[in-house]
């Protein structure tokens, strides 16, 4: 049997597999997320291969057992991403996407259904290297990132706004396609390792299915509003997070990206490109 | 509401005050409100002693000639603040 431990945001969970499906399906998920952290786990998965089904559990209680490992993928993806936040000390973890260039982040806080996964898709297809399109820490007291960086998942529904070619059926080691979903390794679009990055741009992008592209500046207290509403690890932080959120809102410029339907996809994501150009020349090292 | 209550800030509320505009958070109800300027001269007149009226009254010197607007702003801005628990009457 083989086990991996899984670490984000001063939490860490272990993972044992046994069989080569089950190794397949947890080296898919997980093998973008750095080793070597020092927390210790406090929770153990476990994704065995018996014939043709996959079969996880946790702490010895059966979760999920099938003959899809797409279906086990996801059930895992979401059980583990639960058990870290609830482990999670060390820092702000915000419900957001993340991309970066030349060491600049650029985060996408927002909701489920709030559209960053199809933005982060596009951008990463613009030239901004892919983090995460779930989850971000930002550490207590720093102003490094860590990305969650799992694989880019993306609802059915969603597909009509990518152009990728997501009708293949087949598992190319890139992707994991299920009913529901469409999993994407990081390896199956544009991330570039580098050194940390730290947050330069928030952008709270805002779905709704009619109008115009609308840009607009958020103060700093309203930008520490909406980040407080992103935040899933609250209660494991003092004060809530909320003097980091504070900290945050005031470091770096934040705003509402509005309305970015079928038909204003490229225009949003023009301009939010927009938006990081400014931001790359704001933090620049001054001469 | 009765212009006679008065207004005071909730214990427990954390508070920031970030540019001219304020940013608080319940941690009870783990709800984050912000203030814009105007919300957060009301937010600031109370302060347990002054009744409605009374803020109402401080904002008219400031702003002469909107006395009706302002008792509706400030009326407004009391049930927000209060629905949100952030203030509560006495």
């Amino acid at each position: 049997m083989a086990s991996r431990t899984v670490a984000f945001a001063g939490s860490a969970v272990r993972i044992e597999t046994s069989g080569v499906a089950a190794a397949d399906v947890v080296d898919f998920l997980f093998r973008h997320i750095p080793q070597g952290q020092s927390a210790q786990p406090h929770v153990t998965f476990r994704v065995a291969a018996e014939g043709d089904w996959l079969a996880l559990s946790r702490d010895g209680l059966v979760l999920h057992a099938r003959d899809s490992p797409a279906a086990v993928a996801g059930t895992l993806l979401n059980e583990v991403t639960h058990a870290l936040i609830d482990g999670s000390r060390a820092g702000l973890v915000l419900h957001a996407a993340a991309l970066h260039t030349e060491g600049l982040a650029l985060l996408l806080p927002g909701r489920s259904g709030s559209g960053k996964t199809t933005l982060t898709f596009r951008l990463a297809a613009c030239g901004l290297a892919y983090l995460t399109d779930e989850l971000v820490c930002v550490p207590l007291g720093s102003s490094d990132l860590e990305p969650f960086t799992r694989p880019l998942v993306v609802k059915k529904e969603a597909r009509a706004f990518l152009d990728d070619g997501f009708d293949s059926e087949c598992v190319s080691g890139r992707r994991l396609n299920g009913e529901d979903t469409i999993m994407v390794s990081p390896a199956g679009i544009r991330t570039a390792p580098g050194p940390a990055c730290r947050p330069a741009l928030l952008v709270f992008p805002r779905l709704q299915p009619c109008g115009r592209v609308a840009v607009e500046r958020l103060s700093k207290a309203q930008a520490g509003m909406t980040l407080m509403s992103c935040l899933v690890n609250a209660r494991n932080l003092p004060a809530h997070g909320f003097g980091e959120a504070s900290r945050l809102a005031r470091q770096v410029a934040a705003y509402r990206v509005t309305c970015w339907g079928r038909d204003h996809i490229d225009e949003t994501v023009h301009e939010i490109v927009a938006l990081c150009e400014e931001a790359l020349i704001e933090n620049a090292p001054r001469s | 509401m009765s212009l006679e209550a008065t207004p005071r800030h909730k214990a427990g509320v954390l508070v920031d005050q970030l540019d001219d505009e304020l940013l608080l958070y319940h941690p009870a109800l783990e709800t984050a409100v912000y203030l814009n300027q105007t919300a957060f001269l009301v937010w600031r007149l109370c302060d347990g002693q002054r009744s409605v009226a009374r803020i109402c009254e401080v904002l008219d010197g400031a702003f002469p000639g909107a006395a009706e607007q302002i008792v509706a702003d400030v009326g407004t801005s009391l049930q927000t603040l209060a629905e949100r628990g952030i203030i509560e009457f006495t």
